[in-house]
């Protein structure tokens, strides 16, 4: 299993990042800052246009063909060293660069830093720790992303 | 909105803090949005019989969006936030308040650039954490 540390994964969104998806991401976060939905506002600052808010780099899944399970059910389409089921979300650390903006086509490159596992209240966990960055069309970093997930493989899932 | 400056800002300085009201809909919204169909996000029989759990409970990463939604919100235009590091204590389910706080724990200048760090935590209705510890910088111009 740690022999997957150091293996990176590279995927370009068939999309470019829309206006809409900025506005959806705003009105799902109730967000009311006219900087990420206001073009008019927006252009008057020095960002000249309407940016996405910092997190939504980080936040969206690029890959679009979202794989389906034998179940019927969704399972992340991303390169995972196995079929360890649906991890629960630990830790994030974002760094923030270049603002995300409608047109932008992003990459994502994900390196997998750290395997290790634990023993938990729930039995055996597994740690998954990936670093992932963006860049857009320009190569220009948008953000990084350090997660932290959690496989809880002790836990026996009942169907 | 809080339009804070580097200069009016002293360490222990609080966070205007923000809370916000979980709306199953709503994180419904943020799933598609972001093109993630986690089950745990929306079918409740699943994760009550699978989880032990009272409700389906947001995705970690929308209760980072309100995080960051409570630094963009004090800085106004003034500055930007250049890091975010928080990690997941418990769940939230629809129908909770949750309230994100912060606080100022240093100030300075680094390369040329105002940067100042906040330590951040997040709360439910009951008080309990639900996000902790957090630490962000922003950079103001």
């Amino acid at each position: 299993m740690r022999a997957q540390i150091g293996k990176e994964t590279v995927f370009t969104s068939p999309a470019p990042v829309s206006r809409g998806d900025i506005l959806r991401y705003v009105r799902a976060t109730t967000d009311p800052n006219p900087l990420f939905q206001d073009e008019e506002f927006a252009r008057t600052t020095r960002y000249g246009g309407l940016i996405a808010p910092p997190n939504m780099v980080c936040d969206l899944t690029y890959n679009i063909a979202a794989e389906v399970a034998e179940d019927g059910f969704f399972f992340e389409g991303i390169a995972m060293p196995e079929a360890f089921g649906v991890p629960l979300r630990g830790e994030h650390e974002y760094e923030f660069f270049e603002p995300l903006r409608p047109g932008y086509v992003v990459t994502s490159r994900r390196r997998i830093a750290d395997i290790f596992e634990k023993w938990g209240t729930t039995g055996r966990l597994v740690f998954v720790i990936s670093e992932i960055s963006y860049t857009n069309q320009r190569g220009e970093l948008l953000g990084i992303n350090r997660e932290t997930l959690i496989y809880q493989l002790g836990r026996e899932e009942r169907k | 909105m809080m339009a804070a400056s580097f200069e009016s800002i002293n360490i222990g300085d609080e966070l205007p803090p923000l809370n916000k009201h979980i709306v199953h809909v709503e994180i419904m919204m943020y799933q598609a949005v972001t093109w993630d169909f986690t089950r745990v996000h929306y079918d409740r029989e699943f994760v009550t019989r699978t989880m032990g759990l009272p409700n389906v409970f947001v995705d970690g990463q929308m209760l980072g969006a309100f995080l960051s939604q409570a630094l963009t919100q004090w800085l106004g235009l003034a500055g930007r936030p250049r890091k975010l590091r928080y990690r997941f204590r418990d769940f939230v389910y629809p129908g909770d308040t949750i309230t994100c706080k912060g606080k100022v724990t240093a100030k300075y200048v680094k390369d040329g650039e105002k940067l100042v760090d906040c330590e951040m935590w997040m709360e439910n209705q009951k008080g309990e954490l639900m996000v902790a510890p957090a630490t962000a910088t922003v950079v103001f111009y």
